[in-house]
């Protein structure tokens, strides 16, 4: 590919998909400055590796497959700030896009499951990935993914119904502990 | 207030809040700036696979010919797990298009591809969850188009874009949904059959059942198997799977033993585990699978990583202990 027709498909991918990228990241990390490292490491390694990135929807999670490993690379202590994500970490460390907090009886249940049924949850809920996205990002089958999101929704159901939650419209709690959980 | 829809209202973070314009458009542009890195592709040139790619086209019309549903079996000849998913779920077939794929087939959800042409729909069934809840979900996608009556109710039809539409309504226990590019004219087309008619209309690359086991060991032709490996654990229960899908669960098993043993292995049994994942570049369905999607690509590196320093490359060295189960699916 002409660099030209590399960059022209570069700024495309990146257009479509940064939203994607930082959601997943802001998700996932305790400072905000650390989801703009995310972001840049995740689209450096696409610009760099842009022939192996699907074309179309499937770029979905190669990207956020590539966000994961430059995650877990940087749980383990090896940051890189600096340099090529400075300013978005500088507007997202001024402007925290974290938002409501009514929600912490769901987060408390949330955080009772194990990592991998917690991470099943919110890559279908919070990033909106179909199972067949779950399964491409994480080299799994969709079946797969399927049968495990079924058994984390059935325990995060049992440990929602443990602090208090009701199931049916209007969805609510017994009793409102939402208000004391941070 | 279903499950779903309680765990997105907990999402901490909206996407309102995500615009960074000025920062996004600078970070694209400095990446933009910077050198291309060549990689060197681990694979031979496309065009030294010629000779095998001639074999896996003869393979593949074997295939056709082999899993063809030329013989009009009658019900007898569906396997009980496959009847009992036929008689549950809603047996849709739009028209005379052919069904070009069936990731998933099971009771609780399932997945179809039909195409004609170059028109393409995607056909699920999901078990769980309320048609309301996924109405609310495809509701933020894009503009809500004007509902089409069918199955003698009502869907509901919102745009990703021009030319991608999804379409949702609910039929008996069950929440439908098609998405593609001629959503109105499959619609339209679109027929109730009997277990027979629909099941016949499972595509070539869907294994039937009956013929698992065969091709199971179709697969395992040039494999060999990593010790506690039974074969008999491949087996699919009678339910149909893709080709690649089953590929992949058929690689998976046996890549993921060869890996256990060359963690916990001694020296004798890590060498023969890194001798046996090398011979994964020419393992057959690997080949096939190639084709179509990065499976064999994945493992790939773990194979480099076995033989190498046990560290799989890709922005920073993951080690194989680590990641392989995830990776690979095991």
């Amino acid at each position: 590919m002409e660099r030209s027709a590399a960059e022209r498909r570069f700024r495309a991918l990146f257009d479509t998909h940064r939203r994607l990228v930082l959601g997943y990241a802001l998700r996932r990390v305790d400072e905000p400055a650390d989801a703009a490292d995310v972001v840049a490491e995740t689209f450096l390694i696409a610009w760099r590796r842009l022939g192996d990135v699907p074309e179309g929807e499937a770029a979905r999670a190669w990207l956020l497959a590539t966000a994961r490993r430059v995650l877990a690379n940087q749980r383990r202590g090896e940051r890189r700030r600096g340099g090529l994500a400075d300013r978005l970490a500088g507007e997202l460390a001024a402007a925290v896009p974290v938002v409501d907090e009514s929600d912490g009886v769901v987060r408390r249940a949330l955080a009772q499951l194990s990592e991998d049924d917690r991470e099943l949850l919110l890559l279908a809920g919070w990033d909106g990935l179909s199972p067949g996205e779950i399964a491409a990002m994480t080299g799994t089958l969709a079946v797969t993914v399927r049968s495990r999101l079924h058994r984390a929704r059935r325990r995060l159901r049992a440990e929602l119904t443990a602090l208090g939650w009701e199931e049916g419209d209007p969805a609510r709690f017994r009793s409102a502990p939402e208000r004391t959980v941070a | 207030m279903s499950l779903d829809d309680l765990i997105q209202r907990a999402d901490p973070i909206r996407d309102e809040p995500l615009d960074f314009d000025a920062a996004f458009d600078a970070l694209r542009e400095d990446i933009a700036a910077q050198p291309v890195v060549v990689r060197r592709r681990r694979r031979a040139p496309r065009k030294r696979l010629a000779l095998p790619a001639l074999a896996l086209v003869a393979a593949a019309v074997a295939a056709v010919v082999f899993f063809a549903p030329g013989d009009h079996g009658t019900e007898r000849a569906w396997a009980d797990p496959l009847v009992k998913v036929a008689e549950s779920v809603p047996r849709l077939l739009v028209g005379d298009w052919k069904v070009t794929r069936a990731d998933q087939f099971e009771v609780g959800a399932g997945e179809m591809v039909f195409v004609d042409g170059s028109r393409k729909v995607e056909l699920n069934w999901r078990g769980d969850g309320t048609l309301a809840g996924w109405v609310r979900d495809r509701a933020k996608v894009g503009p809500e188009q004007e509902p089409v009556e069918v199955q003698g109710t009502t869907a509901r039809l919102f745009a990703y874009s021009e030319h991608d539409v999804t379409a949702l309504w609910g039929q008996g226990d069950y929440v439908i949904e098609m998405r593609g590019n001629a959503v109105r004219e499959a619609l339209a087309a679109l027929r109730t059959v009997s277990v027979d008619e629909w099941l016949g209309a499972m595509p070539a690359s869907v294994v039937r059942p009956d013929d698992s086991d065969a091709v199971i060991d179709q697969m395992l032709v040039d494999i060999n198997l990593p010790p506690g490996l039974d074969r008999s654990q491949l087996d699919t229960r009678g339910l149909p799977r893709d080709r690649y899908q089953l590929g992949a669960r058929v690689v998976a098993a046996v890549a993921c033993g060869w890996i256990e043993l060359w963690l916990n292995g001694g020296e004798k049994e890590r060498a023969e585990a890194v001798i046996e994942l090398q011979s994964a570049r020419s393992w057959t369905i690997l080949k096939e699978m190639d084709r179509e999607g990065d499976y064999p690509e994945v493992l790939f590196q773990y194979v480099d990583a076995v033989a190498g320093e046990g560290t799989v490359m890709g922005g920073k060295p993951l080690t194989v202990k680590e990641t392989y189960k995830d990776a690979l699916g095991c």
